[in-house]
């Protein structure tokens, strides 16, 4: 899990280079995510990971912070690996 | 019809089981809306023992109970300001400072400012008052009933104040014009602190229509907002065009059921084509409108109901004057532009503003007598904004005369960056830039051996600026170039970073 936490962070750095991101930054409230940041980074993750990330999972929900992107992505994948 | 508090008065009366606001926790009916709004203006007043033309800060969320707020204070005969939570507390601090407010008004604890003020809490049970006191009685129609602020250039937020007179020539405008009534169902976007709020709010309470608050993650989690639209059957949106192109690029956009749109307007930045035409082919019926104005005329000033093909590349007219507002296109000899010559538009009418709060020096430059009028005083606002008519007769608008931006439908002085850097360590000299094509400002500065790095000039901007201020590149330079006038050679940088 570790390792994507890392991932995410780092995509959002390429767009956010200033800004101190951590692990549980609540991302709404930074300001971090904005329609455009969020559509590059669903691509991003979708081609480092060779997920696709279903509409209705793309919810405040799933993006507040970078721990629960991880942990989507994360499940995501065991679920590519166990379809 | 003197104060808008009369709009909500006479649909109380028609419509009083219907629902006013309503956000995704909770509805409130005309009528349940009518007496919580004297509840808290009873507790206004109780404070301020009579006052009235009093400025009052609204320190809340977004939220059915913050309109309840603003409109407890035009009911207590006094005026209102919405304050954005989102902004670092220097500038909140700021805008107080000139505001003044008799009162904050503010729900949660996290949202108590301390200061020279009567905070008011506003009350969890506002069912009915003890005593209506009617004291919105006691004020004109040319007394404000809100004071906005935008970005000010020199650091300064400006308070643009308008008067109930405008924001009712406003709300008769966009009943004639679009034919709102009361199966008007509305879906703001718009924060309060905006003046695009202003037609949502108003309309509804003339016309007795529904507004439905839009959560603001919505826009960016766009299968949400899709859902929201149809559930709530919402007919009428006026959005920032950043919102439609937020949406429109989005997945869930193909899927939505949107069929229940009728009217779709923008305003407050430029529409591209490339996306309306997405808009217009989703929603062949539904009738779309660009509209335009500075938060210094009400909102609004002219408009364009698109009635023709454009190709994805080209510019779309701001249109015609609003009825009851005049515009005048003046050249640099201060005559009106002929056809295709550009000119500065200038406004005139009921929707032009008091002026900027506390601020005289600001007002007397934007805020002059019509040069064309040496008979009379007669007030026009000049926008800086820079048009010209096309063959059609239609207004097209072509820029700024100077350095104010649209940025994700944000109005911003570009010198409110630059100064807000000036406090950063060893920081003698800055510029901000704004790339229209990749929409991002940058900001360039000069420093000595010692300055602060990028990070800590951002973390400075930070605690000064809102988020959607902040520069996505910020540039170190040794020295920045200066042109023959020994100012900062903005062109040349701007050269410098479009070559990347």
């Amino acid at each position: 899990m570790d390792r994507y936490i890392e991932t995410v962070i780092n995509i959002l750095k390429e767009v956010n280079q200033y800004e101190e991101i951590c692990a549980d930054t609540d991302l709404m409230e930074a300001g971090i995510l904005n329609s455009l940041n969020l559509l590059y980074l669903i691509e991003e993750l979708e081609d480092r990971y060779q997920i696709t990330i279903p509409e209705d999972e793309v919810k405040p929900e799933n993006f507040q912070s970078v721990r629960q992107i991880a942990s989507l992505t994360d499940s995501l994948i065991k679920k590519g690996n166990n379809p | 019809m003197r104060n808008v508090v009369e709009y909500l008065l006479d649909s109380a009366e028609s419509h009083p089981k219907k629902t006013a606001f309503a956000s995704a926790e909770r509805e409130i009916t005309f009528g349940q809306l009518k007496e919580a709004v004297i509840a808290v203006a009873e507790c206004i007043q109780e404070r301020l023992k009579g006052r009235c033309n009093q400025p009052v800060a609204v320190y809340m969320e977004k939220s059915v109970d913050c309109l309840i707020a603003m409109l407890g204070v035009v009911y207590s005969g006094n005026f209102y300001t919405p304050l954005d939570k989102n902004s670092p507390a220097e500038r909140t601090d700021k805008i107080l400072k000139i505001l003044e407010p008799a009162c904050v008004i503010y729900k949660s604890q996290e949202e108590f400012l301390e200061g020279d003020w009567i905070n008011l809490k506003l009350p969890q049970d506002m069912k009915k008052a003890a005593y209506d006191g009617a004291w919105y009685k006691k004020v004109c129609d040319i007394d404000p009933v809100y004071v906005l602020f935008t970005s000010g250039s020199t650091g300064e937020p400006k308070g643009v104040v308008i008067s109930h007179r405008g924001v009712i020539d406003y709300a008769e405008w966009l009943k004639d014009k679009f034919d709102f009534n009361d199966t008007t169902v509305f879906g703001n976007q718009a924060p309060f602190y905006f003046d695009n709020s202003v037609l949502d709010i108003y309309s509804a309470l003339k016309n007795a229509s529904t507004m439905y608050l839009i959560p603001e993650s919505y826009f960016l989690f766009t299968g949400k907002l899709a859902g929201f639209l149809k559930e709530k059957e919402i007919n009428t949106i006026f959005w920032v065009p950043s919102a439609y192109i937020a949406f429109s690029n989005s997945e869930a956009f193909a899927e939505a059921d949107l069929t229940k749109i009728k009217q779709a307007l923008f305003c407050g930045e430029v529409m591209p084509n490339k996306c309306l035409n997405l808009w217009r082919k989703k929603l062949p019926d539904a009738m779309f409108a660009n509209l335009y104005g500075p938060t210094e005329i009400t909102d609004v000033c002219t408009y364009y109901i698109v009635d023709r093909e454009f190709e994805d590349a080209e510019p779309l007219p701001i249109g015609f004057p609003c009825e009851n507002t005049e515009i005048l296109v003046l050249n640099e000899k201060d005559c009106l532009a002929g056809t295709n010559e550009t000119g500065e538009l200038c406004v005139k009418g009921s929707c032009l503003s008091m002026g900027y709060y506390g601020n005289a020096d600001k007002s007397e430059q934007v805020f002059i007598q019509n040069p064309l009028n040496k008979k009379y005083a007669e007030r026009i606002y000049r926008t800086g904004d820079l048009v010209k008519y096309n063959s059609y007769g239609e207004l097209m608008y072509l820029g700024r005369k100077d350095f104010q931006i649209k940025h994700q439908g944000h109005r911003i002085e570009l010198g409110e960056i630059e100064t807000a850097v000036c406090a950063a360590r060893g920081i003698r000299k800055s510029c901000a830039l704004y790339d229209e094509k990749k929409k991002k400002i940058i900001l360039l500065c000069e420093g000595t051996q010692t300055a602060a790095s990028e990070k800590e000039i951002y973390r400075e901007l930070k605690r000064k600026l809102p988020q959607y201020m902040l520069p996505s590149e910020i540039l170190l330079r040794e020295e920045l170039p200066l042109n023959v006038n020994g100012k900062i050679d903005r062109a040349a940088l701007m050269r410098e970073v479009a070559n990347g």
